[in-house]
């Protein structure tokens, strides 16, 4: 090895030691991440992303450029039902307005960290959630034929 | 830990087992923290993606195949995390450019905390590092992650060339070196 090499290897490794005492990672953050195993769901199908407008770099320019700050979300069951949002306002008390596809009324709940907000959605599958907190986010959908939606956490 | 026991650890805490998630986090949580911890992003911000990336490992565990990748997994998850909340927030998007690691724009860098160091080189070190640019201070943070990323991940990770990555390295660390010596120290 090279002695510029192993003056580098030392300067890194000074540099690991002092980000590692000076950018420790926070006591509730740690304590989050303890509590993050509780969330495992067992028998629930998950709704896996489909599409966030925030992923494509793109959309999220013209977003942003325009007089409207829309997020587009779409989930998908395994099953096949379909879960759409909109969310507006930013940074905190994000409006969330929600369809079901197929159609369908269902007991909505959104989940962000500890809170918790539920609407019922009409029986057009619309809905609409207020007050949403920033945070990572899941939505949870009762249906009255027993079936549960659950979203993959996004963060928000 | 080696990879076996990590396998053994991962499908505990797929049951369920606190024990085994602590250890995982523990494990792991300076790797994402230093990953989360390269962009200019809120303690808040920091505190919400460390969380959504362990959220999205509890929903993933199934599709872990190789415990070994684990931990570049948890990185890139992280990192696209970040990427994403940058988009949602209308802020500077990293380009794959080298022209980035050029730039000098440093700006609101998450601030180190130098009280917490004893000693006045290792302040010197902190104060230097946040003079250098954005891009300098991620790559470093992912060179210095414990446990180590390897260049693969951290190359794939930033979306350049394996090959780019030892000379940036040099380049950065040259930089630091410069703002150190010009500070009155000895790199």
């Amino acid at each position: 090895m090279h002695a510029e090499d192993q003056a580098d290897r030392r300067l890194l490794d000074e540099i690991g030691e002092m980000l590692r005492v000076a950018d420790p990672v926070p006591d509730h953050v740690r304590l989050a991440a303890r509590s993050a195993v509780a969330w495992r769901r067992m028998n629930e199908g998950i709704a896996e992303l489909l599409h966030d407008s925030a992923s494509d770099a793109a959309e999220a320019a013209m977003a942003v450029r325009g007089t409207q700050h829309i997020r587009a979300l779409s989930f998908q069951s395994s099953d096949g039902v379909l879960l759409e949002l909109e969310i507006t306002g930013q940074p905190v008390g994000h409006i969330v307005i929600g369809q079901i596809v197929p159609e369908s009324e269902a007991i909505v709940t959104v989940r962000v960290g500890e809170t918790e907000r539920t609407a019922a959605a009409d029986a057009l599958g619309r809905f609409r959630i207020d007050d949403v907190p920033s945070g990572p986010m899941s939505v949870h959908c009762q249906l009255p034929d027993g079936r549960t939606i659950v979203t993959s956490w996004t963060s928000l | 830990m080696d990879r076996d026991d990590l396998g053994v650890i991962l499908r505990a805490a797929a049951d369920g087992n606190q024990q085994a998630w602590d250890t995982i986090v523990e494990r792991f949580e300076r790797l994402v923290w230093a990953t989360v911890r390269g962009f200019r992003l809120s303690d808040e911000v920091s505190a919400d993606i460390m969380q959504i990336t362990w959220l999205k490992l509890v929903e993933k565990f199934d599709t872990i195949r190789d415990p070994e990748r684990l931990g570049a997994w948890l990185a890139t998850t992280a990192r696209h995390e970040c990427l994403k909340h940058l988009r949602v927030a209308g802020r500077a998007i990293p380009t794959d450019e080298t022209e980035v690691f050029d730039r000098d724009d440093h700006r609101d860098s998450p601030a180190l905390d130098a009280a917490l160091l004893d000693q006045e080189r290792d302040r010197a070190l902190a104060d230097a590092f946040l003079q250098i640019s954005e891009s300098c201070q991620e790559l470093l943070r992912l060179l210095t992650a414990d446990p180590p990323l390897a260049y693969e991940d951290i190359a794939e990770m930033l979306g350049r060339p394996v090959g780019s990555i030892g000379p940036t390295r040099a380049r950065c660390l040259e930089r630091l070196r410069a703002v150190l010596t010009t500070a009155g120290y000895t790199p």
